[in-house]
């Protein structure tokens, strides 16, 4: 019995170690992962610099592990196993009962040079006021929590939230911006009066929700209209649009990294609202200035499909303009991260013309020449509040 | 290259094996030279230019060894054998040291300069094959090998080659000449290789994953608890790793007829610092007490020199492991320790009950890792002072509670494994061969556990691009 043993072993090793490289070779591909969201690595080219560092095997190692067969396979079976063991931590999200939280590290640092960062970030702001000021228009910026400092009082006891950086650094940005004079909305703490209620933000994704998108446009619009009776703003309300819950399941962005297959404790899973305006407004679009469809939604064509946050505005653009021809009423420029793209599917209602940039994608122009060719009334800043300090991408204005 | 890779696995190897077994390639010495051919594209995937040393290696130890060889005048061999010691030592010191030697000059000679170069993988372990061939065929225990072919396989063959276990040419002598490969030795090969990849990749890659957060933290933010599973983490994960490796290194050997001697015995069973030194590594410790240890006199000179004669060779045990001063301060503590052993407190120990001389055995091997994983000396008190309660973060902090729940599943199987747990069950069911039952699972059960173990690392593998090795610096 023991040499059949070791004969069906040796079949098995075989099958599986030789078929796995041949797989391999026959389905390599290289593109995009989905679940991942980057690009797989490409075979290196062979050159002798590198076959005698060393560093071409070890890009093909990182290349054959990106492509060996059955890869995602193999990664939703090993998340699975992860969640199925029941660990707190797996594909570096926090894995709670009703909602999946990004991973903090156990360090701390000094907060000593927390105020005179945040006095230098809203000098800066200022600066930009002052800019959007000289060709006639008015700034405001949005602070928006991420869905983990949103649900920070979720994360195991034992698990780092970090929340001491986080309110600090709010604190001190909004006391600076306050200094320097810059109207700033603190969505966090308009959020944690009305008791941070968990519809606002997704659990499976670190964006709010769309109607966490509609509570900030409430405040937003708000304070624009008040402070700038000149305009003439009138924004919608509530009861102007209609609203609709997608049936799709939900992709977000962190159980996109769990393969899908996290399922909350309670059997409540996210879902992607959208709101029309119930009086039908014509617009026109261009991203990057190239016609496209007028719609502010990419709606799935079924409705089973899997959709994710990039259902508002289609995701992340460099430009988009959207033209609804109402002259009459005043053009806005919204930049930021991806917290700017629900927003952006209420904004426009309000505006003759919205303008949208993202500097993390678009470089043909800087903010301030942006500004000064198209003078937009309004200019608002969206931006999450990891990266409130942050000089780079939307923070780098000049 | 190293065994846990998907290159290795899925490229190398089952070409290596598809090439090897070839009905075409049948004589020992193509198949010999096929081995060394493959021993040197392993060797080579970290870089060509680490080849031209292993190939000045091989000629020095070949060279030297045919003119160390008996039927030539003793002084003439054994100044051959000195010469070929010295290129050994010279290139070991060349690319491991020089840097150490001149960072510590420069420290008190501002005309010196760091000098170094890059280590080789594996460079103190064929280094210690040449030395051991060497020093053999100067004794007269080993013919020298007269084949270049077979003298290159020796130093290079790839399942020892960068890693260990540190085997005697005299081990693998009739091997290269003579050897049966069979499908059962195959398969009990592949089998070892498979519970040596699952150690490596199931435990030992998760456990450093708890050291490296635990020796990585601040010490203002480290806590007691914390402290103390970093280092239990860490003396798990130095287990699985180097022992996983010679699981490996000794199956790959059996897959093609060489059979290398064992290079652990469940060491964290030891119930004395001399039984720890007697599983743990034991090619190395082998190596040290036959080359140095006894040629030193061993314990049959007076004792001032028995001792003066454990402090060098432990002292270099340590320092044979990395060129910095915590690692010979390791071995300086365990020569310590052992000289206390033989000299002083042996004979207590002995007579304390069984569990205390486990838990006293535990308790140097633990600090004996704390000094052997620490950056440096100030590193070692911190950890020192923050285990026994020193910790400003308190005793319990929430980061070990995470650590411990992430991997409560492998600390588990870590523990297990890390016991004869295995032998015992062997034992068991060979008692009760005679079921039906405990016969099935002696012969499927190896073969299912290694199929699934393997199946689960290649999971993690391709998770996970975490997967040096710790012995790989060495």
């Amino acid at each position: 019995m023991r040499q059949i043993a070791n004969r069906v072993f040796l079949l098995l090793f075989a099958l599986a170690f030789l078929t796995v490289p041949l797989l391999t070779l026959a389905r390599w591909k290289d593109g995009p992962s989905f679940y991942e969201q980057r690009m797989l690595t490409a075979m290196p080219a062979l050159s002798a610099d590198g076959v005698w560092s060393g560093d071409y095997f070890t890009a093909a190692e990182q290349a054959l592990s990106d492509h060996v067969c059955g890869r995602d396979r193999i990664l939703r079976a090993d998340t699975a196993l992860d969640l199925a063991a029941g660990r707190p931590k797996v594909n570096n999200l926090v894995v709670g009962s009703d909602v999946l939280l990004s991973v903090n590290g156990y360090s701390r640092w000094s907060l000593a040079s927390l105020d005179s960062q945040a006095e230098a970030a809203a000098r800066r702001y200022a600066s930009l006021r002052k800019l959007i000021g000289s060709q006639g228009g008015t700034f405001y910026y949005v602070g928006v929590p991420l869905q983990f400092t949103y649900f920070s009082d979720r994360y195991p006891s034992y698990m780092e939230n970090r929340v001491w950086h986080t309110d600090a650094v709010r604190a001190a940005f909004s006391s600076a911006m306050e200094q320097e004079g810059v109207p700033f909305i603190d969505v966090y703490s308009a959020f944690a009066q009305e008791g941070k209620p968990d519809y606002l933000y997704f659990r499976t994704d670190h964006h709010y929700t769309f109607e966490g998108a509609f509570a900030a446009y409430e405040l937003l619009m708000d304070r624009v209209a008040r402070e700038n009776t000149a305009l003439s703003l009138v924004p919608l309300g509530r009861e102007d649009f209609d609203f609709t819950t997608l049936p799709n399941p939900f992709l977000g962005s962190s159980n996109r990294r769990l393969y899908h297959l996290w399922k909350s404790s309670d059997g409540r899973e996210d879902r992607v609202e959208i709101a029309v305006p119930r009086q039908s407004i014509p617009f026109s679009r261009e991203d990057s200035g190239k016609s496209s469809d007028a719609s502010v939604f990419s709606l799935p064509t079924d409705s089973a499909g899997l959709i994710g946050y990039d259902v508002y505005m289609g995701g992340d653009r460099a430009e988009t303009v959207i033209r609804t021809n109402r002259p009459e009423l005043p053009s806005v420029l919204i930049y930021g991260d991806s917290f700017t793209n629900p927003l952006e599917t209420l904004l426009w209602t309000d505006f003759d013309e919205t303008r949208s940039l993202d500097f993390r994608y678009y470089s043909e122009k800087t903010l301030g020449d942006y500004i000064r060719q198209y003078r937009p009334d309004v200019v608002i800043c969206v931006r999450d509040e990891s990266t409130f300090l942050s000089e780079s991408g939307n923070g780098a204005w000049r | 290259m190293v065994f846990s890779s998907l290159s290795f696995l899925f490229i190398f190897l089952p070409l290596l094996l598809a090439v090897y077994f070839c009905p075409l390639c049948r004589s020992r010495r193509s198949r010999n030279g096929i081995l060394l051919a493959f021993s040197l594209v392993f060797y080579g995937c970290g870089g060509w230019r680490a080849l031209p040393l292993l190939a000045a290696s091989v000629l020095i130890n070949y060279i030297f060894g045919l003119l160390s060889a008996p039927g030539r005048p003793e002084r003439f061999r054994s100044a051959a054998c000195a010469v070929g010691t010295v290129c050994n030592l010279g290139l070991l010191f060349l690319f491991k040291y020089l840097g150490f030697v001149t960072e510590n000059l420069a420290r008190v000679l501002p005309a010196v300069h760091r000098q170094s170069l890059l280590l080789p993988v594996g460079i103190s372990f064929f280094t210690f094959q040449g030395l051991s061939y060497l020093a053999d065929i100067r004794r007269g225990t080993a013919e020298p090998e007269r084949s270049l072919l077979n003298a290159a396989l020796y130093l290079s063959f790839f399942p020892k080659l960068t890693m260990g276990p540190i085997v005697r040419f005299g081990d693998m002598a009739q091997e290269l000449h003579r050897r049966r490969e069979t499908a059962d030795e195959a398969a009990l090969g592949l089998q070892r290789f498979l519970f040596g990849l699952a150690k490596k990749v199931l435990l030992a890659n998760q456990f450093s994953r708890i050291a490296d957060a635990a020796f990585a933290q601040s010490p203002a933010l480290l806590s007691t608890s914390m402290a103390w599973l970093g280092v239990i983490a860490y003396t798990l994960q130095i287990y699985f790793d180097f022992s996983g490796y010679s699981d490996m290194a000794i199956g790959l050997g059996r897959v093609f007829g060489f059979h290398f001697p064992e290079n652990f015995n469940y060491p964290y069973i030891a119930r004395s610092v001399t039984d720890f030194w007697r599983r743990w590594h034991i090619s190395l410790s082998t190596w040290f007490r036959d080359y140095l240890y006894i040629p030193l006199g061993g314990s049959r000179v007076p004792l001032g020199r028995q001792i003066l004669n454990l402090l060098i060779v432990w002292t270099l045990t340590g320092f044979w492991h990395g060129a910095s001063w915590t690692f010979m301060l390791w071995g300086f503590y365990y020569a310590l320790l052992l000289i206390g052993e033989r000299y002083l407190w042996g004979g207590g120990l002995r007579r304390l009950p069984v569990w205390t001389q486990h838990l006293c055995a535990m308790a140097a091997v633990l600090f004996g890792w704390l000094i052997f994983r620490a950056s440096g000396v100030p590193q070692i008190l911190s950890f020192l002072k923050i285990m026994f309660g020193g910790a400003a973060s308190g005793a319990l902090g929430g980061q070990a509670v995470y650590e411990l729940l992430e991997y409560r599943w492998e600390l588990a199987a870590g523990i297990l494994a890390a016991l004869p747990v295995r032998d015992a069950l062997r034992r068991r069911l060979e008692r009760r061969r005679d079921s039906r039952l405990c016969a099935a699972i002696l012969c499927w059960g190896p073969t299912a556990l290694a199929l699934a173990l393997g199946g689960l690392a290649v999971l993690r593998l391709v998770e996970s691009g975490f997967n040096s090795f710790i012995y790989f610096q060495f």
